[in-house]
Parts: C-alpha cells; structure tokens; sequence
C-alpha cells in the first residue's frame, strides 16, 4: 500500500527513492488509493506535468489503482484513537495517514512510505521504506 | 475479502469444460466461484518481474526525475506542516 510520501519521493528524487520506485515496479500488488493520489497532486503541484507523467508510468506498468472503500474506512476509523495525531496518545497519524493505515490493514498489506510515523503503529512497513527518513 | 462492491470489479470469461468441472467440484461445500478462484489464484507463485522489464521501468523513472525541479517540491514534512493542523486534520 503505497503512501503518498513514497510518491513524492520517487519525483523529488529524494536519497532511496529507487528503491521505493522498484517496489512499485516488482511488487503485484502494488496499491496506491484515491485519496493519495489527490494529496499528491496537491504536493506536486508546481510540478504537475511530471507528477502526471510518474502516475501514467505506474498506470501502464500494473500498479493498481484502488477507491478508498468501507471497509479501509473502518480500519481507519479503529486506528484513530491509537495512532491519530491529536489524541492526546502521542499519535503521529494525519488524516491521510489513518486512509493510507487502514487501506493497508484492509487489505493485508504493508505500506510503503518514507519518514517515521508509519512505523510507529502495529502496520507492516515495506522494507523498501525509508523509515530513517525525518 | 470484497471491499469493492463485486459489479465495479473487472470480470473475466474463459471457456474451458475441464475447469468447469473442477470448479463445480470445488464449490460443492457452499462457497463461491469467485472465492474458490481467488483462492486458487492467491496460492500460485507469483511470477517476477523480467529484469529487462525492471531496467526500462527504471530507466523511464529516471528520466522523470531528471526533468523535475525538485526546489518546488515540498518534502513531506514541510507539506503536513502547511496542510494539517495540530490534530491531523486539513487547515
């Protein structure tokens, strides 16, 4: 379950963004949801024209492309108290985050990211991630 | 595990008596085609990606990132910075 930090950093060329981009390529089930598309258009926004071109580049070589269903939002919504940032926990989780959290524990997969919030939660981690990643 | 509803799902036909006759035997306890087949599916090795196949996906990714001016790409951090507010929700 791919998060949008791992896009970004794929197009931002960002140290082991090749990596993540090969995971993208081997992994078969390789899944990125709607919301995360839209959260990275909003960060790639003054480089539209390459994020568009990266997304196609994943359409055309099998990466799937999934709605964010009931049953992600019901993950999502049992996470919020333990991992929601705000909660008075010490949750890291942003409301995107908790989409990207339950999509993956919905669908049994481990989530590709970067940065070190992920790993903070009971969710698997691709090792392809860049967890050291502030 | 069906969290697409089953109609907006990409359907597949294939013509083959042999495997009609295995799927009728395997559906006998009750369960559905579909959840025999997947389940049949999901126990198959998956097949790698070809290494050629890995080394041109590569290659177009890095051509990508070549042409991107990657000064006007927030990193993450600074992006949840701007779009979420202390309690993970969008400002």
């Amino acid at each position: 379950m791919v998060d949008t930090s791992a896009l970004v950093a794929i197009l931002g060329g960002e140290d082991g963004f090749r990596p993540i981009a090969k995971a993208l390529r081997v992994e078969p089930l390789a899944t990125i949801i709607s919301p995360v598309l839209v959260e990275f258009h909003r960060v790639t926004n003054d480089q539209a024209e390459d994020a568009q071109m990266l997304i196609e580049k994943l359409v055309g070589s099998g990466v799937i492309f999934n709605p964010f269903t009931i049953d992600a939002a019901q993950q999502s919504v049992r996470a919020n108290p333990l991992f929601g940032k705000g909660n008075k926990q010490g949750g890291k989780l942003n409301l995107l985050d908790l989409m990207v959290y339950g999509a993956a524990k919905a669908a049994g997969y481990p989530i590709l990211c970067t940065g070190r919030d992920f790993a903070t939660t009971d969710a698997q981690i691709h090792p392809a991630s860049r967890i050291d990643y502030p | 595990m069906n969290y697409v509803p089953r109609r907006m799902q990409k359907p597949i036909t294939i013509r083959s008596d042999k495997a009609a006759k295995l799927l009728a035997q395997l559906t006998r306890d009750g369960r559905s085609q579909v959840e025999v087949i997947e389940e049949a599916l999901a126990k198959l090795p998956k097949p790698e990606a070809r290494k050629d196949e890995i080394a041109e996906f590569m290659a177009s990714i890095e051509a990508i990132v070549a042409r991107v001016d990657k000064s006007k790409i927030p990193t993450m951090k600074e992006f949840d910075a701007m779009e979420y507010d202390e309690n993970g929700l969008p400002r």
